[in-house]
Formats: C-alpha cells, sequence, structure tokens
C-alpha cells in the first residue's frame, strides 16, 4: 500500500470523512454540534444553569461526532457452534472466548459485543435512578421551613401545575390539525405528558417522567426544561405585571411564625405518608426528596447530609447530564417535534406562572389583600430562582417589602407538586 | 366519513379533556390535604408561638445592654458585633450556666499572628 493510499485509508475511516460526506446525512451531525457549541456558550458565558446544561451540551458534542460510539448500546446475539467447535468442546477445548448456552438441545456461543461508556452510565437515567437520588441531595438543601409555617402555600404550589395539564391538552389538541401525522406533529398521550411536565420547571421530575414514558424525546425536552429555568427571570415578570395590579404587587405580608425543630422533622415523614399513600408512582422521587430532608432536618446524620448534598449529587449530575446530552442525535432531534416541544414548553412555563399568580390573586381577595399575589408565581418549581423573581418584582413596586421567604413556601411547594403532578401523569400513562 | 373523523376528534379531546380534570383534582387534592395536616401543626404550635414571641423579646433587650457595656470599653467593637458575640455566648450556653462576656479583643491586637492562630485552631479541631 502506497503512502497516498494509507492516508486515503485513514481519512475514509475517520469521523471528518463521515462528517463530512453531505449527501449522506453528515450536515445533520454539523447542525447538532453547533447546537451543542451554543448551548455550551450560554453555560459558560451567560451562566444559563452551568451545572446541567454544561454535561448537556457536552455529552450532545461527543454524541454527535461520527464513530465516536460513546452511545452505542451492548450487542448480544446467540451463534450456533460449528461442527468442529462442537467437537473440540466435548475434550474440553473453547474455540472462542465466549460463554456457551444451550437452547432447546443445540449449543450457541454467546456473543457479545461491548457498549459505549454513556450507554451504561444511561442505564441510570432508563432505569429512573439518577433523578430521585438529584432529589435526595435537593431535600438536604432545602428547608421547607416557610411551607410549614404558612402551609396555604402548597396551595399556590398545585396552582402552578395547571401549566402542565393545559400543555396537555394543548399538545394532544395539535393532532387535529389535518395532516398532523405527516407534518410530525402528532403526539401520544405519553409524548404530550412528558412535553408538558416541562411546565413543572423542575429538570430531575422532566427527565424521570419521560425517561418512563417518551425516552426518545428526552434530549429535547432537558434541554428545553433547564433553558426555561435558566430564563425564569426573563419569561415570569412580564406575565406576574400582566395579570396583577400595582396594589396587588404592593401588598407586605405579615412575618412568618417561626417553625419548631419537631415541626420540621415531622414534615417529611407526614409528606412521604399521604404523597405516597394517595399516589403511589409518586414514591420515588417524594420519597427521596423527604428522606433528604429527614436528613437534614434530623441533625444526627451530617455526614449523610454533607454526601448527599455534595459529592453524590455532583456525580449523579456529571452522569445524568452527559448521558441526557447524548440521547439528543441528530436523527431525534432534528425533527419538527422538537421545535414544537420547545414551544410547547414555553407554554406550559408560562402557564404555570399564571396559574400560580391567579390563585395568588383569589387568596389576595378571601384574605382581605393579605396575601401577594406575586408570591404565586414562584409555585412553579425552579428553586430558588422563581422566588427571587417574586422578591424582586415585590420591590419594585416597594423596596421596603420582602418577599422572599413568603415566596419560597410556594416554590418548594412547586417541587413537590410537580413530583406528585409526574405521578399522576405516570399512574394514567404509564 | 367526515362524521367518523369529527367523533375521533371529539374522542381525543374529551380524552384530552378527562386527563387534565383528573391530574388537576389528584394535584389539588394531595396538596390540600398537606395544607390541612400542617395548619394542624400550626393549631398545636399556637402555645409555642407565644413561648417564641416571649423569647425573641428578652435576648432584645439583654443582647442591647451587653452591647452598650461592652462597646463603651472598646472603640473598634461595634454595639453589632459585640451584640451577635454575645447572642453566639448564649446560643452555646445551657440554661444553668449564665456568661458574661468582660471583653472583646479585635484580632488584630492579639500576640498571635492570625494564621498561626487559625493554624492552631485547625489542628486542635475534634473530627
Amino acid at each position: 500500500m502506497g503512502v497516498l493510499e494509507a492516508f486515503s485509508q485513514i481519512w475514509n475511516e475517520s469521523g471528518f470523512a463521515t462528517l463530512f460526506n453531505f449527501s449522506g446525512g453528515g450536515w445533520k451531525n454539523l447542525i447538532m454540534i453547533g447546537i451543542a457549541c451554543v448551548l455550551m456558550y450560554l453555560a459558560i458565558k451567560k451562566g444559563y444553569e452551568p451545572l446541567l446544561l454544561l454535561p448537556i451540551a457536552f455529552g450532545m458534542l461527543l454524541v454527535n461526532l461520527p464513530l465516536s460510539g460513546v452511545m452505542d448500546p451492548q450487542q448480544n446475539s446467540l451463534v450456533p457452534l460449528t461442527a468442529a467447535e462442537l467437537e473440540q468442546l466435548s475434550v474440553g477445548v473453547y474455540a472462542q472466548n465466549y460463554p456457551v448456552l444451550e437452547l432447546g438441545g443445540e449449543l450457541y456461543w454467546q456473543h457479545f459485543e461491548q457498549g459505549g461508556l454513556f450507554w451504561y452510565l444511561y442505564q441510570g437515567v432508563k432505569f429512573g435512578i439518577y433523578p430521585p437520588l438529584i432529589f435526595l441531595g435537593i431535600g438536604c438543601m432545602t428547608d421547607f421551613g416557610p411551607l410549614i409555617s404558612n402551609p396555604k402555600s402548597f396551595l399556590l404550589g398545585a396552582a402552578a401545575q395547571l401549566g402542565i395539564f393545559v400543555t396537555f391538552f394543548g399538545a394532544r389538541a395539535l393532532g387535529l390539525i389535518p395532516g398532523a401525522e405527516g407534518l410530525g406533529i402528532l403526539f401520544s398521550q405519553q409524548e404530550a405528558a412528558s412535553i408538558a411536565i416541562i411546565g413543572g420547571a423542575d429538570g430531575p421530575t422532566a427527565i424521570y417522567l419521560t425517561s418512563k414514558l417518551a425516552p426518545h424525546l428526552l434530549g429535547a425536552i432537558a434541554v428545553a426544561a433547564y433553558s426555561y429555568m435558566a430564563l425564569v427571570p426573563i419569561i415570569q415578570p412580564p406575565i406576574m405585571r400582566a395579570l396583577t395590579t400595582k396594589k396587588e404587587r404592593s401588598v407586605v405580608m405579615k412575618e412568618l411564625r417561626s417553625v419548631s425543630k419537631t415541626e420540621k422533622i415531622l414534615f417529611p415523614i407526614f409528606v412521604t405518608a399521604v404523597c405516597v399513600l394517595l399516589l403511589p408512582s409518586a414514591a420515588p422521587l417524594v420519597g427521596m426528596l423527604m428522606l433528604g430532608n429527614l436528613f437534614r432536618e434530623s441533625g444526627v446524620v451530617e455526614r449523610l447530609t454533607k454526601t448527599s448534598q455534595n459529592e453524590l449529587m455532583n456525580i449523579v449530575t456529571i452522569m445524568l447530564g452527559v448521558t441526557v446530552g447524548a440521547t439528543a442525535n441528530a436523527h431525534t432531534f432534528l425533527q419538527a417535534k422538537t421545535i414544537l416541544i420547545i414551544c410547547l414548553g414555553l407554554v406550559a412555563f408560562a402557564m404555570g406562572t399564571a396559574g400560580g399568580v391567579l390563585f395568588g390573586k383569589l387568596m389576595y381577595w378571601f384574605s382581605g389583600g393579605k396575601i401577594n399575589p406575586l408570591i404565586g408565581s414562584a409555585g412553579v418549581s425552579a428553586v430558588p430562582m422563581a422566588a427571587r423573581v417574586a422578591q424582586k418584582e415585590g420591590q419594585r413596586e416597594n423596596p421596603a417589602n420582602f418577599l422572599l421567604m413568603h415566596a419560597m413556601g410556594p416554590n418548594v411547594a412547586g417541587v413537590i407538586g410537580s413530583a406528585v403532578a409526574a405521578g399522576v401523569l405516570l399512574t394514567l400513562f404509564g | 366519513m367526515k362524521s367518523l373523523l369529527l367523533s375521533a376528534n371529539s374522542l381525543l379531546l374529551a380524552d384530552a379533556g378527562k386527563t387534565v380534570l383528573i391530574g388537576a383534582l389528584v394535584v389539588f387534592a394531595v396538596l390540600v390535604a398537606l395544607t390541612l395536616i400542617f395548619r394542624l401543626f400550626g393549631v398545636f404550635g399556637g402555645v409555642r408561638k407565644e413561648e417564641n414571641a416571649a423569647a425573641e423579646s428578652v435576648p432584645e433587650e439583654l443582647i442591647a445592654a451587653i452591647a452598650g457595656v461592652i462597646a463603651a470599653d472598646s472603640d473598634e467593637v461595634t454595639d453589632e458585633v459585640a451584640a451577635v458575640i454575645a447572642a453566639a455566648v448564649a446560643a452555646m450556653s445551657d440554661e444553668k450556666t449564665r456568661y458574661k462576656v468582660r471583653r472583646i479583643t479585635p484580632v488584630g491586637k492579639s500576640t498571635r499572628p492570625v494564621w498561626a492562630a487559625a493554624g492552631i485552631a485547625q489542628n486542635t479541631t475534634p473530627f
């Protein structure tokens, strides 16, 4: 083989040849690499949810580099033994380095081809292991004190889940458009439920539900969910201002009562019991969230608390991020559905915010003007960003108004609310 | 054919509507149940509320008094710093033992360098 031929062969077998083979679909990979780079830019330069967006973007980059094989599944196959191999086996010689399996009187080699690294890590997403572990860490970091102090906040957390169900309806209604199937915008119930959960503004919950109901949409839904969570300060304020009056936004709320340690310890136990008894499918998410919180509030397992909220959560975040990103390959991501998912996600988010604020208005009227409806917007999880937005909007009207702790109640209630909503959808369509 | 399509469409919408109704109701039911349970917490915590209120009023006066005395002894220690230190001492002490904070000296006036003090603290702190 000549030098030129050798170089030609190396080139032809390289990823570059596949990438620049436009007629073979290499352009799709180039677009995906471009999207991954934009997401990395947003994470690094703009600081948009970098802890998850950066691993997601890098996973997306890696899987779209042709021939990287990081997401290749493990291959298992059965190959019958030849007559010569059977003869060798009868004297105890194994012709191939594979285990032998007897099936229906025949002997087979159990051929096994190792999968890519991310494929193995992805099993944690596929079997719903990572999101509950992230919830464990979140539970360790969350102070439910403001919620215990003002239990009415639970209702705001429930109202903000409105976006999930409205979007579910919208996604299903798209199927009524003539030729929806041909346009690729016909969503099954499972797909519609997975898209709708973006409105819960809770990344792990969205990933958990999607991995169970519509794993092929995981990449698009994760990117949409985390992008909108990062854009909370931009999406929410116009909705909050449009739905409230200046007078309502200026309401100064009464100081919260202090919460005893006993109440804080009983809280995770009661929440777990009520949620799991009413909705068993919410057990992994709610259970782990509350276990983490019990670690925190009990004060007797400081090492476990620290590990859960730091090392464990960081490790799981890396594995979750890169593998979710790796599901976004050109074939599944570059579809009309992806654009629709991103649009519907925005609708879900906006409707969730509106639901919370409108319920806040109801509470304002019923309480005789004691509740500031702005705190309702924090009912879409996105902890603590949504609560900060409520605080900021409140201070725009009245600089002496401190809504942060009041908004933290609906905010953490939103985490429970979205986990419950996910449980409902899983029960109905799982 | 057209009527068949219409009925399929209305079936799809009715199904989706049913899901919305059931889903929203269940989420509300669970969270209303939790609201009621934790309202009860508040009712039983009513006595505690008064205790808390009483507990909150005492240290404020006490701290202000302590802060005033200590601040008079030092130009560099502000009332806030004295109040924080006094509160920390009070928080760490049990009900039987009472401490009097007589003097607060800024670190700069200590004979031991701050890094040496930090090193000693690190090496002598139990696991």
